[in-house]
């Protein structure tokens, strides 16, 4: 019955991770083949190895399959996430290199800092004083 | 029970080195060696399952840790292009 259910859980994550493999072949974009490798590999990877947690009747070997899936589904997206960034042209890694109050344009990749430093060109007569008056009032 | 999972997972292995041949980025290539790593964790774990044998059960944490570590190793090299 346990067995069952174990084997069930590792079927549904290996259709996961098919669906994951097959998705790095029929996605358009290299940022689509990332999302597919940080999501749907994420999920079947948990499955899988939770799966042979519940099946396995070793204490030991069961715990180490949780640990491994713990570190897996922590750091698989992780992983996915430095490559993206790099693939944008940031930094993988959100070292504080500008380490400034303002973090939020951080994570913004080229195109949108582009955006921004746009838009403050026109708006800044407008902007700057209403800024202004609304921190120090 | 055991044969049909690991069947799905050495198919989509085949699929995750196929990405590992074709045409692309580097960007692709490592996306393809990543899902190729994480099915092999996924066939060790349900080959320990299938045989009741805890015995080499540290492999998927190590493994999982050395492709998080290369995955960020090749970002950190990589040019803005994905090249």
């Amino acid at each position: 019955m346990i067995a069952g259910i174990g084997w069930a859980v590792m079927g549904i994550g290996a259709l996961w991770m098919l669906l994951a493999a097959i998705g790095i072949h029929r996605m358009g974009s290299t940022l689509a083949r990332l999302l597919v490798a940080g999501k749907a590999a994420t999920m079947g990877i948990g499955a899988v190895l939770v799966g042979a947690a519940i099946v396995l009747r070793d204490p030991a070997g069961s715990g180490l399959l949780v640990l491994s899936a713990l570190v897996l589904v922590v750091t698989t997206p992780a992983g996915a996430h430095a490559l993206a960034r790099s693939v944008r042209g940031v930094s993988p890694v959100a070292i504080a290199d500008d380490a400034g109050p303002e973090a939020d344009g951080d994570d913004a990749g080229p195109d949108d800092s582009r955006a921004d430093r746009a838009a403050p060109d026109d708006v800044r007569p407008d902007g700057a004083p209403t800024t202004t008056a609304d921190r120090t009032g | 029970m055991s044969m049909i999972v690991i069947g799905i997972l050495a198919l989509a292995a085949v699929l995750s080195a196929l990405r590992v041949l074709r045409d692309g980025d580097v960007a692709d290539r490592v996306i393809g060696l990543d899902v190729l790593l994480l099915v092999v964790v996924a066939l060790v774990a349900v080959d320990a399952a299938g045989r009741q044998s805890g015995e080499h059960l540290e492999l998927p944490l190590v493994v999982g840790l050395l492709g998080f570590l290369s995955t960020v190793t090749v970002a950190a090299y990589l040019r803005g292009d994905g090249s």
